[in-house]
């Protein structure tokens, strides 16, 4: 097992607040990581941080053994990074496939010389892309929606979409955010087959951001507890749940 | 979308051929039998269309709002200007300063002349696309409402080689009927597929949400510059074609009225729709010499006027006004045309219907 992520002392200051100080997180090839912690925690913060979204003020991103702090969010998904959002970002003027098909331009290899002129090269890269976003749409069990707007979609099946976007970015390694938000029982046990499901599938490393204990404990081998921007504990979810630190962060100190 | 499952000539393809050959000999039919006002009109409604589709890119596609147009205009036309007018003609015309001596004996023919046109016009929309379009939303418009100005205020100055205030007269009168809607059909194709390739997808996208599209892999600022540099070109070549339909150019053509002028029009046919852009600059062109009898003397029976210049502009603030309170999409909204659309309203048979009929 080699580390895919690492970050070394990783800090995030909006003015006088430290959103994010000392994230040191070590993430393995194929492994499921939790992150939790309470509301302002500075989880997504550190999602922010490692695909790009905001520079850190120090410390250093390593993606499979590569400096990525400080690079443009598109570049790190060129790298093999993929995200999905805690507030659903679909395009929302876009259909459901139009939706998956965007997420390809980067790895079409077209340009506007051959897509204005629809040469032939260009129709095959199209026809390809169709190809895949149709089967990653099926493998989300969202096939029988693709010509409906994304935001039509019910909250369950747009966060689903929000995945199958990112799995058509060809990710190594995917961020979701809080991808239980919103879920009923029965709909977060779904989900939890299907995060394994994807991982075994398009052999990805996750990291997650998870209230939803249960799919927590239920998917990840490790997880890292944030509270304040710190990281209070790492463990698996056993020495997690006994962990005292935890145990005041959430329910506070009696 | 299904076009690339459809076979060679679909029902489609035989209208769009059906329609371009129809578009074609009424072209011809209009050249032969409009007077020289209609024709003027009817020249100036095309290059009316390519102003409006090419903010419509910038302002409605790529969600920019960019309000720096008439500045790429008025490059496109000194250019193409400069470029085609004889050593005679700039002799006669630079009475204040004599032309700067490289471009004294420079003539060129008009289709290199309105091509490199547009290229100075992307060019430095380019430039101040790399430099301008990290900002968003007011603060763009402010800076390319800036820039627009800067451009007027420097062929303004620029004495030796734009002749300044005094401005250039006598073109050649080069804009045909098929220059301007040659170009403008050759655009429109060009936009048609741009819009509804990969990039046009990509395009929206960054509209739609400029984070996630950035998370997708989308290189946002790479493709902003483009969608502006295409846009600057375009508003170069319209720009281009206006100076050679008026014959006359000055710097005060292109003040910023001109840029919301152009914005009228994309916004009555509909922010995000090409389709609406043609159908609206079609007609507030006709609309604006229509109601040209509302700058003269009126008599409303209990009041009359002696004429008033610019009520007819007072008649489309209206307009814009009803369409911003009652409905903000405009007249297309982000719908486009297609042949389905006019099944759909009934105004064409039914895909369905038709095949049932055994009409092939």
């Amino acid at each position: 097992m080699t580390s895919i992520l690492q970050t070394v002392a990783v800090n995030k200051q909006f003015g006088g607040l430290a959103a994010v100080s000392g994230l040191d997180i070590d993430v393995q090839e194929g492994e499921i990581i939790g992150l939790i912690g309470p509301n302002g925690a500075g989880k997504t913060t550190s999602f922010n941080l490692i695909t790009g979204v905001y520079k850190p003020t120090s410390g250093s991103i390593l993606f499979a053994g590569r400096e990525i702090s400080g690079m443009k969010p598109h570049a790190i998904t060129h790298m093999g990074v993929a995200r999905t959002f805690q507030n659903i970002r679909l395009f929302k003027e876009m259909s459901v496939l139009e939706n998956v098909l965007v997420a390809q331009h980067m790895r079409m290899g077209t340009n506007l010389l051959e897509a204005t002129l629809r040469l032939p090269s260009y129709l095959k890269k199209e026809r390809h892309i169709h190809e895949r976003a149709r089967a990653l749409l099926a493998e989300v069990g969202l096939d029988h929606h693709e010509q409906a707007r994304a935001t039509s979609l019910p909250y369950g099946k747009q966060r689903r979409l929000e995945i199958a976007r990112a799995l058509a970015t060809e990710p190594k390694l995917l961020f979701l955010d809080e991808p239980a938000a919103g879920m009923n029982p029965q709909e977060s046990v779904e989900l939890m087959d299907f995060i394994l499901k994807i991982r075994d599938q398009f052999k990805l490393t996750i990291v997650l951001i998870e209230h939803h204990m249960q799919v927590v404990m239920g998917v990840c081998k490790r997880m890292y507890v944030l509270d304040y921007g710190v990281t209070i504990a790492h463990g698996t979810p056993d020495e997690i749940q006994n962990n005292p630190a935890v145990i005041e962060a959430y329910l506070g100190v009696g | 979308m299904n076009t690339l499952k459809k076979s060679p000539m679909s029902r489609d393809a035989k209208l769009t051929l059906s329609a371009a050959i129809i578009g074609l000999i009424l072209l011809f039919i209009f050249d032969q039998s409009f007077d020289r006002f209609t024709m003027q009109i009817f020249k100036l409604c095309a290059i009316n269309i390519i102003l409006a589709l090419s903010l419509n890119l910038i302002n409605g596609f790529t969600g920019l709002f960019s309000l720096g147009h008439a500045g790429f205009m008025a490059v496109g036309a000194y250019t193409c200007a400069i470029l085609t007018m004889s050593p005679e003609q700039k002799e006669v015309n630079f009475i204040l300063q004599p032309i700067v001596p490289w471009l004294a004996q420079v003539q060129i023919p008009f289709a290199p002349a309105l091509l490199l046109g547009g290229m100075l016009a992307g060019f430095i929309g380019w430039v101040l696309g790399v430099i301008t379009l990290r900002l968003r939303d007011d603060y763009l418009a402010i800076a390319t409402l800036g820039f627009s100005e800067i451009i007027r205020v420097v062929l303004t100055n620029a004495q030796t080689v734009t002749n300044g205030s005094l401005g250039l007269k006598g073109l050649p009168r080069f804009t045909t009927m098929w220059w301007s809607w040659g170009m403008a059909i050759l655009i429109t194709v060009f936009l048609v597929l741009l819009i509804k390739s990969s990039y046009g997808r990509a395009f929206k996208a960054i509209r739609d949400n400029e984070i996630a599209a950035e998370s997708m892999g989308i290189n946002v600022l790479g493709l902003k510059v483009m969608s502006f540099t295409i846009s600057s070109f375009l508003a170069g070549i319209a720009g281009g074609l206006l100076a050679h339909y008026l014959t006359t150019i000055d710097p005060k053509q292109f003040i910023f009225l001109k840029t919301f002028d152009i914005l009228l029009i994309v916004v009555l046919g509909g922010v995000g729709s090409l389709t609406g852009s043609v159908v609206a600059a079609i007609v507030v062109t006709i609309a604006m010499e229509a109601l040209r009898f509302l700058d003269g003397p009126l008599n409303f029976g209990f009041y009359a006027t002696t004429g008033i210049p610019g009520l007819r502009m007072v008649f489309f603030s209206a307009l814009l006004m009803i369409v911003v309170i009652y409905r903000q999409q405009g007249l297309m909204g982000k719908a486009e045309f297609s042949w389905d659309a006019l099944s759909r309203i009934g105004l064409l048979p039914r895909r369905g219907a038709k095949a049932a009929k055994g009409g092939r």
